[in-house]
């Protein structure tokens, strides 16, 4: 949070300056407008147009904040798949790690944002973090609210395309108690695995 | 013809031997007690409405000058001769052909009655609007000619409502002229293909004065220094005109020169021929008549993490009109935003479906958005849909397009999708504003101004985050009063 109202500090002579949404850390508001885009993401060059050369290390304190605005927080992940550096990928972890239980609220988009964003960056390494989500939440034959985590995880792995990742997927398509029950989640584990398996 | 308005006693459809035997405000027309006129229609073929009310057989030879359809006599028409005297065509009264009347759908000439196809339609010849039959007016309309000039002839054409042109379209890559009538208060280029991975849409648009206004845009500088701001997109696109007020890029009567085609990218041609569609809007509605129909689609939103935001847990078709929903909140609050910029959202009429059976589409990805739109199958007005949530993580809105072709449902770009997972942080209000930034640039507003500082291509627009097109979710929702002309000039407000 610091970092984030130093850069906001630095911007000070060019922009206003006001609280964000909920009593989180102060954001300059031009980084609070753009994490706030309704129907873009901001590009790497838009998100360094207005936080500045330590982008990336301002959006993993957002990301990490729990007091910042959890609209703000989900962009802030989100933007982390833009910087595919240690500390981004350190942080999303650390966002898998203390949201990982959460099945409703703003927690669990947050969980998803971080395995999407984990998707884009993470790269084989992250499938084993990514797996167990895969079966987040999930109860026999009931579709749970969780099947949006769970689609989001079997998209994340279809994303860093790594074979490592087809044993979780082919697992929750067998016949019994882990079997995904949601068709929403069964489509994506199938797309990931028509393209981890060459279309078959 | 003397007239005789008082003595006379005969009721309408009564015989008479002339005007005086016909009760007041009647007149005799062909031995029958008749209403007197109001405009030449009411006469039928071969007849003028005089000044005094009363009918008058008129009487033309074959060859003679015309200039609207009532200076030929009965069995005649008004046909134009393609040769243009003074900067107009002439005409002359021909034998009437067995063809369409005023309105009818043609493709040629010959399709018509009165001898002359322009866009897509029957049109009689005329002078002034007295000329036309009730609800219609008598602009000015271009006509192409054998020898790729165009040339300007008056027409009948309806007084309001939308109408639309299908242009002929035989290639995968064409230039044609874009007739606008003087009447035309906002024209939209709707280019569409089957194959949902090509692009389509204008490679190049002139104006009546031969004026460069658009050209296709390879970089995103290029796109903003276009005057008309359009980009070919997959499957369907759209471009209207005006996008602004300003005299040089604004809406003018004329033919515009248009390129339109298909693409695999913007650097090689495509291979299927575009099916292409001109929209004319005809009259600007008053402030008071503009509405907007609306049309709400759920997909499947059951045990959403996010559900503590809607009422007891659910939100479907039904919940979502339940007096005192928060969708009602919603609902109204949107309703609100554009009554305040002059615009008339019919949420009392709007319709409610769900959409089941489609878990591919519940949570939707930016690439899916296409296969959801094109699910939308109320025409007139525009689709919101409502998803569990949007791909990327973030995303609290997608629009079709932008703009959306007109009132048109069932295309990839017909409508604008809403992820309700933004209850999870945000209000039903929040998401109203968020809707109706989003309705609006499927209408055809632009950002105000762009995270990198583009701003949209009207002149002396409003750039503050006050205004409903700004891009983030902390906007306001005015607009200003050149964004609202655009919004009520729209073809999809009625």
């Amino acid at each position: 949070m610091k970092r984030v109202v130093l850069s906001s500090l630095a911007l000070l002579a060019l922009t206003r300056v006001e609280p964000a949404v909920g009593g989180g850390p102060v954001l300059a508001v031009e980084v609070r407008d753009l994490l706030g885009a309704i129907d873009f993401v901001p590009t790497e060059d838009m998100i360094d147009g207005v936080m500045g050369p330590s982008a990336d290390l301002d959006l993993a304190e957002l990301a990490a904040d729990p007091q910042a605005d959890p609209g703000i927080r989900l962009r802030a992940l989100r933007g982390l798949a833009l910087y595919p550096t240690d500390g981004a990928r350190s942080t999303l972890y650390g966002v898998l790690g203390t949201l990982g239980t959460s099945t409703s609220g703003s927690d669990a988009l947050l969980l998803r944002a971080a395995i999407e964003a984990l998707g884009e960056i993470g790269g084989p390494d992250a499938v084993s973090a990514i797996t167990p989500f895969l079966a987040v939440g999930s109860t026999p034959d009931v579709c749970t609210g969780m099947r949006d985590v769970r689609s989001t995880a079997a998209d994340a792995l279809r994303v860093i395309g790594s074979p490592t990742a087809v044993p979780a997927l082919r697992a929750r398509q067998v016949e019994g108690v882990n079997k995904e029950p949601c068709e929403q989640v069964s489509l994506a584990i199938t797309e990931a695995l028509r393209a981890l398996l060459g279309g078959t | 013809m003397a007239v005789a308005s008082c003595g006379g006693n005969g009721d309408v459809g009564e015989s008479c031997e002339n005007h005086a035997d016909c009760a007041s405000g009647l007149q005799c027309f062909d031995l029958t007690c008749v209403p007197r006129c109001d405009r030449h229609a009411d006469c039928g073929d071969g007849h003028i409405c005089r000044a005094d009310e009363i009918c008058e057989l008129v009487t033309s030879e074959i060859g003679d000058d015309c200039s609207r359809e009532v200076d030929c006599g009965p069995g005649q028409a008004c046909h134009l001769n393609d040769e243009v005297f003074g900067g107009a065509l002439h005409a002359s009264c021909q034998r009437e052909r067995a063809g369409n009347v005023l309105d009818a759908s043609c493709t040629d000439d010959d399709d018509c009655r009165t001898g002359t196809c322009v866009i897509g339609r029957c049109v009689d010849l005329c002078v002034d609007d007295s000329d036309c039959p009730d609800q219609h007016v008598c602009p000015w309309i271009q006509r192409e000619l054998d020898d790729d000039e165009v040339a300007d002839f008056q027409g009948c054409l309806p007084a309001s409502g939308n109408i639309v042109y299908p242009v002929p379209f035989t290639v995968e890559y064409d230039r044609f002229f874009l007739p606008v009538p003087s009447n035309a208060t906002s024209v939209a280029l709707v280019s569409s293909l089957t194959d949902p991975t090509q692009l389509v849409g204008a490679a190049r648009v002139e104006s009546p004065t031969g004026e460069l206004l658009y050209q296709l845009p390879l970089s995103r500088e290029e796109y903003f220094q276009n005057r008309l701001r359009h980009e070919p997109t997959t499957g369907v696109s759209t471009l209207i005109i005006p996008q602004t007020p300003d005299p040089v890029a604004s809406l003018v009567a004329g033919a515009y020169v248009v390129e339109l085609g298909s693409y695999i990218d913007l650097q090689t041609p495509g291979t299927e021929i575009p099916v292409v569609d001109v929209i004319y809007k005809l009259s600007l509605p008053t402030q008071e008549t503009i509405r907007l129909p609306i049309h709400f689609y759920f997909l499947d939103l059951e045990e959403h993490p996010c559900a503590a935001g809607f009422d007891d847990g659910t939100l479907d078709a039904a919940a979502a009109q339940a007096a005192g929903s928060g969708f009602q909140t919603f609902a109204t609050a949107l309703k609100g935003i554009f009554n305040r910029n002059t615009v008339q959202l019919e949420i009392e009429t709007a319709t409610y479906a769900d959409i089941t059976g489609r878990p591919d589409l519940d949570a939707l990805s930016e690439a899916r958005l296409g296969d959801l739109l094109s699910l939308s199958d109320e025409d007139g007005g525009i689709s919101v849909f409502f998803v569990r949530t949007l791909s990327p993580a973030g995303l609290q809105g997608l629009v079709g397009g932008p703009p959306c072709p007109p009132g048109r449902s069932g295309t990839r770009a017909s409508g604008i999708v809403i992820g309700v997972d933004t209850l999870c942080y945000r209000t039903w209000i929040d998401l109203a504003r968020t809707t109706a930034h989003e309705i609006a640039r499927s209408l055809g507003l632009q950002r105000n101004i762009e995270p990198d500082g583009y701003t949209d291509s009207i002149a002396g627009s409003d750039s503050s985050s006050d205004n409903l097109m700004y891009y983030s979710e902390f906007g306001g929702d005015d607009l200003d009063p050149d964004q609202q002309l655009l919004l009520r000039k729209s073809p999809a407000v009625q």
